[in-house]
This record gives structure tokens, C-alpha cells and sequence, in this order.
């Protein structure tokens, strides 16, 4: 019956396909007409968008397609933000896992450490993200569900209280990373764990599998007026980032790689913060691990983090 | 009497008295061999000549109460190799001393001082030691340190020299080595900051911050920007981050707080006084 009218399923739907990918085609067409002409004369719009589309992840790109991606980003961000960055790449050093240590006794809670964090991270000034959260406790206590972060009070510290930062404890047995269903976060050779933000599908599964609020989500896109926007970036740390991706602090990456300390500890007016080598039987979180009383985080979790907090 | 003798009836009494000693011959062997090695590392023992008794005496019997009690305990005495050893098993990682510290750069002060060299108006040959609040020169200065108690030129400033400060044992210290002088008394701070768990490095986050962290940061100077981690470490002085004279840090002005996502509410400072779950769920059994 159905052959006699000459009209069966299968060609209804062969023919209709066609005229579908006719339609898409042309449509592509018109679409990449259109994007040109919007970037007047700046070509590298469109090509940018399908280089980003089929980007790879991170740790597969050749070194050829890393320089292209960071060409990439550094365009997007002077069209984003109108900000010329330079993109690092500066692959782990040898011999080096950082660790931190913070004295909670020195600690007066003042937050400087999360202003630098927030200028140098190039984090989204009206996102409210701050990758440092800074704890205030009861003395005598160490009961997190009775700490307040939102503490805003004429001066500190006030009688009664400690201080205690937390941020991304750059696991050794990082739960975010077992969470992550697309490997687009990794801890590397030199212990930061860090996040391909081009991979990350914005999940949040590692937001969720981290037990010291430290990754946060961006919501939109991160507004960086032009004045406020940190030049020096690394691939893996703080360059802008799109929306929809979680982002975490990364040790400043940027400055740690070459040699400088993360903008927190410099910043610190106390001196309550000590980065270094844990390798280096030398450095200065070696005698503090040697010779203080110190404790982790939550240890009982056994995530086994690279950052202690330690008393006079 | 007429049936066989047991076994031990037929052995000649001459027999016994051989197993006996041989028996005894090997106890005492035993023993002399037991005790014959620690007295041997100890060779300063002078009664190594009487071997086993004197040591199945020390050793093996617990001494006697009425005994006297110095020749009984006897404190082996470590020779200086094991103390040697011992010191520094105890010292390795722990309570190292001043001169184990990693060798490091201490910032000069000098630079930054505004009123050095003090002979600018300070003359070495007349001192005024009186007590007294200072009305014409050094008025910013607060002398808060020690609960006021110090008087420039009893513990840190010279008489002599004023140029420069002088230990408890009168002997002058540079000003770009304060921390000699602080070490004094604050010793085990001076500790951790030599081994590194108190002070700072040297690194300026930002210099071009408009709100000037602290007072070192008001003088920090291009040189000092380049702050590392590495090795190659500088440490801010003493009197980098404290005033002298007023020591303690002030209170200061937290920055802004984080702000709040739309939809969650800040943290109440009452929350915990708020009644529980229970007692909420007590209120509504009431009402119905």
C-alpha cells in the first residue's frame, strides 16, 4: 500500500534530512557571515570559537596547540575585558612540593590576605567569590558549625576569638579530583591541584566532594573592570575565567612556579603565613612541621592536605 | 629390704655429688657468660677481676633494702660517644640551636630609619637620663613596651654611642641587627624567627596598594618586592613589623566581609540562642 503511492517512512525520512542539513548548512553559513561581519574585520572570532570548541584537554594538547590556546585566551580577554594578559605555561619545578602552614596565634583575622587573593586571582569582582575564608572561632574551640565568616566589626581581633583561613588545601588525596567526572581536575607533580577551565563541564560534583569549601562555581561571567585586571596569568591558575566553570585557589600558580610567594602570605600584615618547599629539609615549613604543634583540617577525612595550621 | 632397689637408691652417693657439681659447673658458666658481655663494653669498670660475683650481685638479684644503695645502682655512665649520639637523636627536628638555623639576609634598617644617623642632634658626651615625657623631639614615640618600664637608655640605646644600640652586657649592636637586642629577652621568639616560624620574608604583594598594610610596607623600597620562597631567603628585621617602643600589634580594621548569594541569609550571631528543632516542634503541638 504504501509503495503504490510512492511515499514509504524511510524516504520521507531521507529526504527530510537532506533538506535539514541543506537548511543547517546554509544556516552555519549565514551564521559565520553574520559573527564576521559583527567583529568588523576581526576574524578571530569565529576561528576562535571553533578553536575553542574542539580544544583539547590539557594534559593531551601538543605544545603547539597549548601556544594556540593561549593565543586564543589572551585575545578573549582583551575582547572581554579589554585587558592585554600574558598567558603562562610554566610546567612544575623539580624537587618542589609546596606546602603552606599558617600561625593561628598570629592570625588576627584583618582579611588582607583575601583582597590580595581577589585582585591577584583576577576573580570576578561581582561574584562574590573569595577562594580564602576566613574563620572566626571561640577560643578554646575548634567547632566549625559555630564559626561566622561574615564577621564585620570595627577592629580585630575581638577578646574572645581566633582566626582561623581556610582555602584549598591542595589535598595529597584530593576527594575533588576522584569526583571530577571528566579529569578536568588533577593534582600535579608539584602537589596543586588545579582545573582545565576549558574542560570542566561546570558539574560541580568536586564542589560538593570537597569538605573545606574551597572550589567555587562562577555564576556569569567574571566582571573585571580594565584597571583591576592581574597581567600575569598561568594557564592553569589565574587567568579569566569563563562562566559555568569552578575555579579554586591554586597557590598563585603564577608567582609560586617562578619562584615569588602566593599574594596571601606577602600580604599577610602578621606574618601568620609560611609557604615553601616541602622537599627542603631547609625551609622554614620543615622546622615548623619539626619542631610546632601542628594539626590539619578535618585529618580524620584522610584527604592528607599539604597545609597546617600550627600555635607558638 | 629383700625386693630390687629403686633406680635412684642404686646410684653411688660419690655419683651424685658428680652430677651436682657438673650441674653447677654449668649454671656458673651460664651466668659468667651471661654477665661477661656488658661488663666487657664497659671497660671503665675497675671490678672487671671478681667476673661473675660481683655481677650476679648487681645485676641478676634485686638489692637488698638494708643494702647500701650506691653500690647497688650503680648509674652506668654513658661514654662521650653515646652522649654524643643521645644529644642528637634528641636534638634532630627538635630544639636545634641558633647556629643549625639556614643562613638567611636580614633587611637593613637603617635605610628606613628618617632620623638616623641620631649624632644629627644627639651629642655622645652629654646624656639627659632624666625620666621625663618628651616634649620637644620623639613626640609620636609611645613607650609601651615592657608595661612602660624601660627607659631609652637602660636596655636597648647606648649613652656612648648612640648610634648605634648596646646589649644587656653593654657591648653596641648595629641597628640593621636589632633583633640581637630583641633576642635578649624574647628568646624563643628570636628562635622561630631564625628557624622560621615566626616574621615574615621579605615581598611585598602589591606596592602600589593605596591602603599601606604596615609600616614596613610604607618603606618598602623596589629591592624588597622581589619576596621568594626559595633558599636565598631575607627576612624582615624585628623592627621591620613592630615599633620598638610599642611592640604589640594594634587592632585594626577588618576588610569587607564576603557577600551574601541572593537567596541565603547571613549568619545570625543569635542563631545558636534561636530555639531548636525540638522546641519548635513542641510550640506547634501547643497551638494545635
Amino acid at each position: 500500500m504504501a509503495e503504490s503511492q510512492g511515499l514509504s517512512r524511510r524516504s520521507v525520512l531521507t529526504k527530510g534530512g537532506l533538506v535539514a542539513a541543506v537548511a543547517a548548512l546554509g544556516g552555519a553559513g549565514v551564521a559565520v557571515a553574520q559573527a564576521e561581519k559583527i567583529a568588523q574585520g576581526d576574524a578571530g572570532v569565529v576561528s576562535d570559537a571553533f578553536g575553542s570548541f574542539f580544544q583539547r584537554h590539557y594534559k593531551k594538547m601538543s605544545s603547539d596547540e597549548i601556544l594556540a590556546a593561549i593565543a586564543r585566551i589572551e585575545r578573549r580577554a582583551k575582547r572581554r575585558h579589554g585587558a592585554d594578559i600574558d598567558v603562562g605555561n610554566e610546567p612544575p619545578l623539580d624537587g618542589v612540593v609546596f606546602g603552606y602552614a599558617i600561625n593561628i596565634s598570629k592570625c588576627k583575622g584583618t582579611r588582607r590576605c583575601v583582597d590580595a587573593c581577589v585582585a591577584e586571582n583576577n576573580i570576578g569582582r561581582d561574584s562574590g567569590i573569595q577562594y580564602i575564608r576566613v574563620l572566626e572561632l571561640d577560643q578554646g574551640g575548634l567547632d566549625l558549625d559555630r564559626s561566622d565568616h561574615y564577621y564585620d566589626v570595627d577592629a580585630v581581633p575581638q577578646a574572645g576569638k581566633y582566626y582561623l583561613p581556610v582555602q584549598c588545601m591542595q589535598c595529597d588525596n584530593p576527594p575533588c579530583v576522584r569526583a571530577c567526572p571528566v579529569e578536568a581536575t588533577w593534582m600535579e607533580r608539584d602537589g596543586i591541584v588545579v582545573v582545565d577551565y576549558d574542560w570542566c563541564i561546570g558539574c560541580r560534583y568536586c564542589q560538593t566532594a570537597c569538605p573545606y569549601w574551597a572550589r567555587h562555581f562562577n555564576w556569569a561571567n567574571p566582571s573585571l573592570p580594565a584597571g583591576e585586571v592581574n597581567p600575569d596569568t598561568h594557564y592553569l591558575g589565574n587567568r579569566p575565567r569563563p562562566n559555568g566553570v569552578v575555579e579554586k585557589c591554586t597557590f598563585c600558580i603564577q608567582r609560586s612556579r617562578k619562584g615569588l610567594q602566593p599574594a596571601c602570605v606577602e600580604a599577610c600584615p602578621t606574618g601568620a603565613r609560611i609557604f615553601g618547599n616541602l622537599l627542603d629539609p631547609d625551609s622554614e615549613l620543615r622546622s615548623i612541621l619539626a619542631t610546632k604543634t601542628v594539626f590539619r583540617l578535618k585529618e580524620d577525612l584522610k584527604t592528607e592536605p599539604k597545609f597546617w595550621y600550627y600555635t607558638d | 629390704m629383700s625386693g630390687p632397689k629403686a633406680l635412684w637408691l642404686r646410684v653411688p652417693r660419690r655419683g651424685w655429688l658428680v652430677v651436682g657439681a657438673l650441674a653447677m659447673a654449668i649454671v656458673g658458666v651460664g651466668i659468667a657468660l651471661r654477665f661477661d658481655r656488658p661488663s666487657a663494653a664497659e671497660e671503665a669498670r675497675p671490678a672487671a677481676a671478681d667476673e661473675a660475683k660481683p655481677a650476679v650481685a648487681d645485676e641478676a638479684e634485686p638489692p637488698a633494702p638494708d643494702e647500701p644503695k650506691p653500690a647497688a645502682a650503680a648509674p652506668k655512665r654513658q661514654t662521650p660517644a653515646e652522649a654524643d649520639a643521645a644529644l642528637e637523636a634528641l636534638f634532630k627536628g627538635r630544639g636545634r640551636s641558633l647556629a643549625d638555623a639556614p643562613k638567611f639576609v636580614v633587611l637593613p634598617r637603617k635605610d628606613s630609619l628618617a632620623k638616623y644617623p641620631c649624632t644629627k642632634c644627639h651629642d655622645n658626651s652629654f646624656v639627659d637620663r632624666r625620666v621625663r615625657p618628651l616634649v620637644e623631639e620623639h613626640r609620636d614615640l609611645v613607650f609601651e613596651h615592657g608595661g612602660g618600664r624601660f627607659w631609652c637608655y637602660e636596655s636597648c640605646h647606648s649613652e656612648r654611642n648612640i648610634d648605634s644600640l648596646v646589649s644587656l652586657r653593654g657591648r653596641p649592636v648595629d641597628y640593621d641587627e636589632s633583633y640581637k637586642v630583641c633576642g635578649q629577652c624574647h628568646s624563643q621568639r628570636e628562635k622561630d624567627w631564625h628557624f622560621g616560624g615566626h616574621g615574615k620574608r621579605a615581598g611585598a604583594w602589591n606596592v602600589a596598594s593605596d591602603i599601606p598594610l604596615t609600616a614596613a610596607e610604607l618603606l618598602v623600597t623596589e629591592r624588597e618586592r622581589i619576596g621568594t620562597w626559595r633558599d636565598e631567603r631575607t627576612r624582615l628585621n624585628c623592627t621591620g613589623c613592630h615599633d620598638a617602643h610599642s611592640p604589640s600589634f594594634k587592632p585594626m580594621k577588618p576588610s569587607a566581609p564576603p557577600s551574601v548569594r541572593p537567596g541565603i541569609a547571613p549568619a545570625s550571631p543569635t542563631r545558636h540562642v534561636e530555639p531548636k528543632v525540638w522546641e519548635h516542634n513542641r510550640i506547634e503541638r501547643k497551638v494545635r
